[in-house]
């Protein structure tokens, strides 16, 4: 379950290369542990492919062979993030407003302004690095760098 | 100018130790570091290692448990060797100064 998991997980996300060397090799461990006879080392072994992606992942944006290219997306990717949390972060000053400040209640306005102005940056960032991966892999179709 | 100088880390220089004496896998460069490398992070460290010539890596063509992945077997490469050696001396070199010189 976990092999499969992460499998199909690398081979969505990441760099081929990048699945090649560091998550294949972790999976390819947990499936030679499993098979062998100890099992003294199973809870880390089951964590280890997962700790591995995690890493590939972030390996697979600052070590990208194409990094130039894919530098550049994370200077917009960046720079959008950044303009769309300025314009929340305006909205929740407005929202809350000054004069409001020491009225009671003012706590439970507060959080729900925090919960609701969060739940929509969280969108924002999602869907930025959603697109950022969907070009992303459609530049590496292009072929090699 | 394009050219960078080669850095070595301190385990990036650990798993050249540990590769002295020829191919090892992944997890028995865990296992020997004695703590120092973690499971997790060890297939990074060399994969960093590989794009910068350190270390080479290869399929291993013993036999696999049914349905499971290959394992990759690593090297020290004569490049990565010659690197490590060198930042080995520099350390040396560095900690070798007379505590005169810092007054």
């Amino acid at each position: 379950m976990t092999a499969r998991l992460v499998d199909w997980l690398g081979r969505s996300l990441l760099h081929e290369r990048t699945l090649a060397l560091i998550v294949e090799p972790a999976l390819a461990d947990l499936s030679f542990e499993t098979a062998g006879p100890t099992t003294a080392w199973r809870p880390q072994a089951r964590l280890g492919p997962w700790v591995a992606f995690v890493l590939a992942v972030w390996h697979d944006i600052v070590w990208d062979p194409r990094g130039p290219a894919w530098g550049r997306s994370l200077r917009v990717l960046g720079t959008l993030v950044l303009v769309v949390a300025s314009y929340h972060a305006s909205m929740l000053t407005l929202m809350l407003g000054f004069e409001s400040k020491w009225r009671a209640g003012f706590s439970q306005q507060f959080s729900a302004a925090v919960s609701g102005q969060t739940a929509l940056l969280l969108m924002a960032i999602t869907f930025a690095f959603g697109v950022a991966w969907v070009a992303r892999r459609t530049h590496l179709a292009d072929g090699p760098p | 100018m394009g050219a960078s100088f080669p850095s070595i880390s301190t385990t990036e220089a650990l798993v050249m130790d540990l590769l002295h004496d020829g191919e090892r896998f992944g997890l028995e460069l865990v296992d020997q570091s004695g703590g120092s490398l973690k499971r997790g992070s060890i297939y990074v460290i060399l994969a960093r290692m590989e794009a910068k010539g350190f270390v080479t890596s290869r399929l291993d063509d013993s036999p696999q448990p049914p349905a499971g992945a290959t394992r990759r077997l690593y090297a020290a490469t004569g490049y990565g060797i010659q690197v490590h050696h060198a930042y080995g001396l520099l350390r040396r070199a560095l900690a070798l100064r007379p505590t005169a010189v810092r007054a």
